[in-house]
């Protein structure tokens, strides 16, 4: 079975949703094709962008890593070290140093452990690791991005981690969320601009590329995510993609094109959280919440003067001396 | 007639070749949407034959959770 593009060399794979027959030579340009011009078709970045890239050590962020600097762009890497346990979080490092070394570009760590005090399993919640972990890496990579100069930054999301979220987030009705979803989120309030280059290449895809061009990542799944809602996602809209091909494309592409006529004006407001400063919706955001600051900040109001906590909240005249004493 | 080797994840099994990638996937309950299969090291197609003597290695695409950013 040839190639349907060099007709020459033989295919090793079968892309029916593209209807397309593809040798190891023609694959990789045809897939940084693909990200170049979903880069263009929802105006992700451009050449002048200080680019922000969350390198996890699997094949989707360190591809993405690779693509984006074989395309041209100024990337550099940031690697959240969450403590997993079993050696996952250090054997995830080392592929993201391999990769660095391969790409001679910077990269950053953060240790979960050394900012918190704990590691990421470590946390206890009502919302699953997989959640808790989510929220945390959200914070960091905004933090760091933001206060480190980057215009932007990018994270491996392909068309099937993208699927797997609007179904979720439609099986559930979860309005806010999905009217977040999208390939661009515009900087905003404190948010630096986070885009998706992968949202349009599925996760086939994303692993051919990696494999082709022999980046090595890391192969084992987290041991928390066995039970992750996610993969089952994943799994129930393969089989659909598989009795219909194109089905998991046209789902994501078709709401995005929608969706500003369904979410028109409904946008939430946001204001900087009392302890770290984070755009929420909230008084306090979620990450101080599950992190123990919020409770930590509780309790330090019990015990502050009624001086500071005037002078905390703002307020130019505090309690006068008298009641002070 | 011979055996097969097919490597999945931590499984090691022997089949009876020759036969199909696409008939070995059945065997695994695996689609060929979300795993990616080499023969004697190449990656190959699902319409390709593993023949007697062939390893087999499956790669599957899935990942999710709190690991992948």
């Amino acid at each position: 079975m040839q190639c349907k593009i060099c007709k020459n060399r033989k295919a090793v794979a079968l892309l029916r949703h593209h209807n397309l027959r593809i040798c190891d030579s023609c694959y990789s340009p045809w897939l940084e094709r693909r990200v170049y011009s979903t880069i263009k078709q929802f105006k992700l970045l451009s050449k002048k962008d200080k680019i922000c890239v969350a390198v996890s050590g699997g094949k989707d962020s360190l591809s993405l890593w690779t693509i984006l600097v074989k395309l041209g762009f100024n990337a550099e890497g940031l690697y959240i070290h969450l403590g997993i346990e079993g050696g996952y979080s250090d054997k995830s490092l080392e592929y993201v140093k391999l990769t660095s070394e391969k790409l001679n570009k910077k990269f950053y760590i953060i240790n979960v452990k050394h900012e918190l005090g704990k590691s990421v399993p470590e946390f206890p919640s009502k919302r699953g690791t997989c959640s808790t972990c989510g929220l945390i890496k959200r914070h960091f990579m905004n933090t760091f991005a933001r206060d480190n100069n980057f215009t932007v930054l990018a994270t491996g999301h392909n068309l099937d981690d993208e699927c797997a979220t609007l179904l979720g987030n439609t099986f559930n009705w979860e309005l806010g969320y999905l009217e977040r979803q999208s390939p661009l989120l515009e900087e905003r309030d404190g948010f630096v601009r986070k885009v998706k280059p992968l949202c349009l290449c599925s996760e086939k895809e994303m692993l051919l590329y990696a494999m082709i061009e022999k980046i090595e990542y890391i192969e084992d799944e987290c041991p928390y995510s066995s039970s992750a809602t996610s993969i089952f996602l994943k799994e129930i809209l393969n089989k659909v993609e598989n009795r219909m091909p194109g089905t998991k494309m046209r789902f994501y592409k078709e709401f995005i094109k929608k969706k500003n006529l369904m979410f028109k004006g409904n946008r939430e407001e946001l204001s900087p959280c009392k302890i770290c400063g984070t755009p929420t919706t909230d008084e306090f955001c979620a990450f101080c919440k599950i992190t123990g600051a919020l409770k930590k900040f509780r309790e330090e109001s019990v015990n502050r003067s009624p001086v500071e906590l005037a002078s905390r909240e703002g307020e130019t005249n505090p309690v006068p001396e008298q009641q002070n004493r | 007639m011979g055996k097969v080797t097919v490597k999945y994840r931590n499984k090691k099994v022997e089949l009876e070749g020759p036969l199909r990638v696409e008939e070995i996937l059945k065997q695994f309950n695996l689609l060929p949407e979300y795993v990616v299969v080499s023969i004697n090291g190449e990656i190959v197609t699902e319409k390709e034959m593993a023949r007697p003597g062939d390893e087999v290695l499956i790669v599957s695409a899935i990942s999710g959770g709190s690991g992948a950013m």
